[in-house]
């Protein structure tokens, strides 16, 4: 009953707002902006509050490796006039706003992935944000804008600024390649290593690799449990997260079109890795020093942990930073076989004829980036921050200390012209082959049930050699764990609510 | 004949005797050791390691950890003193309070002594951290987030609760003593400062140490309570360690393990009374 | 109603005036610190009950009107912060009830003491009376407030939380309100139902083993110690003790290294020429293995302190009665048997039980062993098959926020238990020679 009364009290005082504010039209240049929208954008009124220091939660790696100091102290100088200055706020940074907040202990200006950012925006911990007047509106494509869309009242609020573009890439050493790649690897002679074109060139590299003679023990490892990376073998072939456009929780699409093709070659790729290792979410962080040590020529992950890879580079002693910074390579993905099998064709078939063999493959991705607290007593000097923090010259500067793909158009121009491959994530995201995470708050309930499926799949090619009975031998049965993986999110998801 | 099957039979009892004993201290020895080495690995990762060694060894993380707090992210140096700092304080006062607890809670028989003693025994059941939301709300009433003060306050304040090893202790002490000291006219308040205390010394003496080693392993209150990374204690903040830097945890906890190993090693005869009076008598 | 017109009639007017405001009796008969106190402590619980009290214990009971609006920067209340304070409230009020009821006592008191003839009490006698014949609750105060505030008032908001719906998506700024729904959700014997049913006969397990091997071992390595021809105990007992000493996570992260994936174990397993093992992994076979180390590294821990207090009461048993067994010709294992393990599980009763007790809510192990996993595979519903209740209470309650069904699931947890352990103590030969003094 108290509910249901709120709700009409809150109804009928937006009435009373509209009707009271209907006088004014906005002057605005992005179109149809609406009372409500007003409404809820009245704090940001542009003056900025005088002494406010905006307290700012960044992310671990930008601080290690000394960008956030650098953002800060030029923020600092910038608006040193203006009387507003910002702080880096040294708590942990998957702090919890709806725990915080309310008590005012969380930060003002937090920089995250969308699914944790937007995680709060349910609640209203974070504000919407008036981007339509904001600089970097323009520069940045639509899809990054949905990671951070939320909706009140039938109208669409933006409680984020993207900021870049996070995805699979596949990291290799240039130096590790083998010698003779240019003539036993590049039938196609277009200078790029088969293996790094095709997945089924990829496997026919590591199968050599394991009978060894070549420079790395293993070919390709990753962590085949991984929810965010393995996903995208399942929506390559039709599967999904969440039904419209990630938002309609009660759609879970995992198990959709033809996805059982994509766990199968997850399994194959398990089978063939022949490692326990990769079965362990401890393994990314192994990865680093794998990489460095030559245990795997190439692994697929985020760009925003290159550095990780340098720093174990250099800390084996056969680089030094510099050299580090040079051979490390990060590419696109290789393409997935139309066949949905690793084996089936010739690797070297799937590279010279790559438009009918192959298709592009579609990875998950998410966008970082800032979200202001709902909490923030400074809410306009918080937006100059983030203003300030996702210019263009600050986006240039974060690639350069972090190596990330900025989701700014502009930035992402300039930054493709030295270096090609960060260009590339902006260009996949354009062309919607990256997947952004649902930003609604049951994609919390994706993660785990989704990587207890992904490790029951990839323990299944040692089950026969324990002497246990196999789960997943034919596609009916692999649908039929998609399909209770699906089961399992829904009741996770309905059950308890 | 018979005295040659009496010294087999000594002798190997003696062989299964050390036998134990060196499988024994192995297996408490073993992990320890691991630890130290890892924390001279010069990579500073986990996965650099040849089984259970470093590949190559250096000083370096012990080095860092007290130079190089990677842009503030891991000062184990403060964290290392907030940790002191509540370890002594919230000893000191819980000490205080549980031995007076025990001590009354043995010697007196008052109204409503039962049903608190049956009460701590149901408060005790209780799994603690589904009180932690309560908790952190009354510390947001009290101004006491991200503050030292929140947990010593906490742990002193929830120490009586398990006043029954002290109780213990004190039951065991012979009743003429307090009686010859009442019939001198002696007060209870002289008969607990003057003659009680200095009689437990050993369960003082393990009651600090126990209450002073908590904060060096409580994870979650401490975690939810204290906010900047300024404000952590030494366990939040090896916990909070990413696997990347194992040899840094590694070096942390075999920092703080030294002088907590020390006190365990200086007072173990006190730990083992102590123990001992506080489980003859419940 | 007769007997209170007659203690109406009889009393002074001090003793009137003391009920009326509380310590103005006192002051009245020149008790003038004590009626201090009495009249401060007065005012501030007036003070606080004006401004705060009252509306918090409004709240307790609607748990919030008005739904805040962040957005719009429409204020509102905070069900969980209004339980906690109103709850604060209720404890304050009763508190100032036994205030005033002490405080008419007194007056009584002093009043009686005039009708008798004797002088009235000075300060400093109440402060001797408060150092000697009532040491008791002077001492007991502070440890009294102290865990009223930080352990009763959690637990019993934990137990009311219990009986709201909040959690899900009742979560601030959305209001909750009091409701049986958590418990009906637990009683439909559904997903939640069939989780806990497992949970706990592996919980039970797990108590009852971890328990009597910790006990076993640590018995153990103390007898071991005791033997006669050992020789340099002390230095033998210091590895147990480095154990002991070590902060109890590290070791529990050490562990989880050790058997992890990539960790040294596996390594020599590989080198060896071996499968892999998953010992702590998300997969079906690491049930039993990751159990096993659960059990391992929960005695690696905790047999120390067993086998340094098994010391003690090792050495607290009359010699003589070996003497006597050994002349009887009692073999070593019949003295074991007959007298030191009767002694010792006698002297330990006690400490079992709060052994058992810890075990069953052992958080830790589990937590720094497997954090995270959740066993979809075998139908645990947010729990991993290695969870032990208290474990998949985190899970619901901290990582998912299902605040009240975690409360509700605590409360059975409690019960059991209470009970469990209160039977055995209570029967316990400790218990019923507790009034005795040596």
């Amino acid at each position: 009953m108290k509910k249901v009364l709120s709700i009409l009290i809150a109804v009928s005082m937006l009435l009373v707002i509209v009707s009271g504010c209907s006088g004014e039209k906005p002057d605005s240049t992005a179109g149809n902006v609406s009372d409500l929208y007003e409404q809820v954008m009245a704090r940001f009124d542009g003056k900025l509050e005088k002494g406010a220091v905006v307290k700012v939660l960044e992310n671990d790696t930008a601080v290690e490796l000394g960008y956030v100091d650098q953002l800060i102290a030029a923020f600092n100088e910038a608006f040193q006039d203006k009387g507003i200055s910002a702080e880096r706020m040294n708590i942990d940074q998957y702090s919890d706003l709806a725990t915080d907040g309310p008590y005012g202990y969380g930060p003002d200006v937090w920089y995250q992935a969308n699914d944790i950012l937007m995680k709060y925006a349910d609640n209203q911990h974070l504000l919407p944000l008036p981007v339509y007047s904001m600089e970097c509106y323009e520069q940045i494509p639509e899809s990054a804008w949905n990671a951070y869309a939320t909706d009140m009242n039938g109208e669409t609020f933006y409680c984020g600024i993207p900021l870049n573009v996070q995805s699979g890439m596949l990291y290799y050493i240039e130096s590790m390649l083998p010698a003779n790649w240019k003539t036993e690897w590049d039938v196609n002679s277009n200078g790029k290593p088969d293996f790094f074109e095709t997945y089924t060139a990829l496997y026919a590299y590591s199968e050599a690799c394991k009978k060894g003679g070549q420079t790395t023990k293993y070919g390709y490892l990753d962590e085949t449990v991984d929810t965010y990376f393995m996903s995208g073998y399942l929506m390559t072939y039709g599967g999904y997260i969440f039904g419209d456009n990630g938002t309609n929780a009660s759609d879970i699409g995992l198990a959709a079109g033809e996805s059982y093709k994509g766990a199968r070659m997850i399994q194959q790729w398990a089978g063939q890795m022949n490692n326990t290792e990769i079965l362990d979410n401890t393994f990314s962080s192994a990865a680093y020093q794998y990489l460095a040590d030559g245990v795997m020529l190439c692994t697929v992950t985020t760009p925003d942990v290159s550095r990780m890879f340098i720093r174990s580079m250099v800390s084996t002693g056969k680089w030094t930073e510099e050299e580090a910074k040079a051979d490390l390579k990060m590419i696109t993905v290789p393409r997935l076989p139309v066949s949905a099998d690793l084996t089936a064709d010739k690797w070297q078939d799937t590279v010279m004829n790559m438009d009918t063999l192959t298709v592009e493959t579609t990875m998950m991705g998410g966008i970082n980036g800032y979200g202001i607290s709902s909490y923030t007593k400074c809410p306009n000097a918080s937006l100059a921050f983030v203003e300030f923090a996702t210019s263009y010259e600050q986006a240039v500067l974060r690639n350069e200390y972090l190596g990330v793909a900025p989701a700014r158009a502009d930035a992402a121009a300039k930054i493709a012209e030295k270096d090609a491959t960060v260009g590339i994530l902006f260009d996949r995201l354009d062309r919607g082959y990256i997947s952004i995470m649902p930003a609604i708050t049951e994609i919390g309930q994706l993660w785990t049930p989704a990587e207890s499926f992904l490790i029951d799949l990839s323990t299944d090619p040692y089950r026969a050699e324990r002497g246990e009975e196999r789960m997943y031998e034919t596609d009916a049965e692999i649908q039929m764990g998609l399909e209770r993986l699906v089961t399992q999110i829904r009741d996770a998801i309905e059950t308890l609510s | 004949m018979k005295k040659k099957t009496i010294s087999v039979r000594r002798g190997l009892d003696h062989v299964f005797t050390y036998t134990a004993l060196i499988i024994m201290a192995g297996i408490f020895l073993f992990p320890c050791l691991w630890l130290i080495l890892a924390s001279f690995s010069k990579t500073g990762s986990l996965y650099d390691f040849k089984g259970f060694f470093p590949q190559a060894f250096s000083f370096q993380t012990f080095i860092d950890l007290f130079t190089d707090d990677v842009n503030g992210l891991y000062p184990y140096k403060t964290w290392f003193f907030n940790t002191l700092y509540v370890a002594v304080c919230s000893s000191c006062l819980g000490t205080v309070l549980v031995l007076l607890t025990a001590y009354v809670m043995s010697r007196f028989r008052f109204k409503g002594r039962d049903g608190m003693k049956k009460t701590t025994l149901v408060l005790g059941m209780f799994p603690g951290f589904m009180g932690m939301t309560a908790v952190y709300i009354i510390m947001t009433q009290l101004g006491l987030i991200n503050k030292l003060e929140s947990l010593i306050f906490f742990y002193a304040a929830t120490t009586p609760v398990n006043y029954m090893v002290q109780k213990g202790y004190f039951d065991s002490i012979p009743n003429t003593i307090f009686e010859a000291a009442r019939l001198d006219g002696a007060t209870n308040l002289e008969v607990f400062t003057k003659i009680t205390l200095p009689l437990s010394k050993p369960m003082v003496v393990y009651t600090m140490l126990t209450q002073f080693a908590w904060p060096w392993s409580d994870v979650l209150l401490p975690k939810l309570l204290l906010k900047d990374r300024d404000m952590w204690t030494v366990a939040v903040g090896l916990f909070n360690l990413p696997e990347t830097h194992f040899a840094r945890f590694a070096a942390g906890s075999v920092f703080i393990a030294i002088p907590i190993v020390i006190l365990y090693f200086c007072l173990v005869k006190h730990i083992v009374n102590g123990l001992t009076a506080g489980s003859v008598k419940g | 109603m007769k007997k209170i017109t007659d203690f109406l009639r009889w009393t002074p007017w001090q003793v009137k005036l003391s009920m009326l405001v509380m310590g103005l009796g006192q002051l009245c008969y020149g008790q003038i610190m004590k009626g201090l106190f009495y009249l401060t402590s007065f005012g501030v619980i007036l003070t606080y009950f004006i401004y705060r009290g009252f509306s918090d214990i409004i709240g307790f009971f609607t748990l919030g009107t008005r739904e805040e609006n962040l957005w719009l920067g429409i204020p509102g209340d905070n069900s969980l912060t209004m339980l906690i304070l109103g709850l604060f409230a209720i404890f304050i009020l009763i508190f100032a009830v036994v205030l005033y009821i002490t405080n008419v006592k007194d007056a009584v008191f002093t009043a009686r003491q005039l009708q008798a003839g004797k002088p009235i009490r000075k300060f400093r006698q109440t402060l001797q009376t408060a150092a000697d014949e009532k040491f008791h609750m002077t001492a007991l105060a502070a440890p009294v407030v102290g865990v009223t505030i930080f352990s009763i008032l959690p637990i019993v908001f934990m137990i009311l939380i219990a009986f709201t719906d909040l959690g899900g998506e009742v979560v601030y700024p959305k209001l909750a309100n009091w409701s049986f729904a958590a418990w009906k959700k637990i009683m439909s014997l559904g997903k939640i139902g069939g989780t806990f049913v497992k949970i706990l006969g592996w919980n039970i397990l797990w108590a009852v083993v971890s328990t009597a091997l910790n006990f076993v071992i640590g018995l153990g390595m103390a007898l071991l110690l005791n033997k006669r021809n050992v020789k340099g105990s002390k230095f033998w007992r210091a590895f147990p003790v480095l154990a002991y000493a070590i902060p109890g996570f590290i070791s529990m992260v050490g562990f989880k290294f050790m058997f992890s994936q990539s960790g040294p174990i596996n390594y020599y397993l590989d080198e060896a020429g071996l499968m892999r093992i998953f010992f702590l992994t998300n997969d079906a076979s690491a049930k039993w293995w990751a159990r096993g180390i659960g059990l391992f590294v929960n005695a690696w821990i905790t047999t120390p302190s067993i086998m340094l207090m098994t010391t003690g009461i090792l050495s607290n048993i009359n010699t003589d009665l070996y003497e006597a067994a050994a002349l009887d010709g009692a073999s070593g294992f019949a003295q074991f048997r007959k007298i030191t393990l009767p002694f010792v599980i006698f002297s330990t009763t006690p400490v079992l039980i709060s052994q058992f007790v810890g075990n069953f809510n052992n958080f830790g192990i589990f937590f720094f062993l497997r954090d995270g996993v959740i066993s979809n595979y075998a139908d645990y519903f947010l729990a991993s098959d290695t969870d032990l209740l208290i474990n998949w209470l985190y899970k619901l309650s901290v990582d998912n926020n299902y605040y009240s069904i975690g409360a509700a699931i605590s409360l059975i947890i409690f019960v059991i238990t209470a009970v469990l352990s209160l039977a055995v103590y209570v029967r316990s030969a400790a218990y019923k020679q507790e009034d005795t003094y040596q």
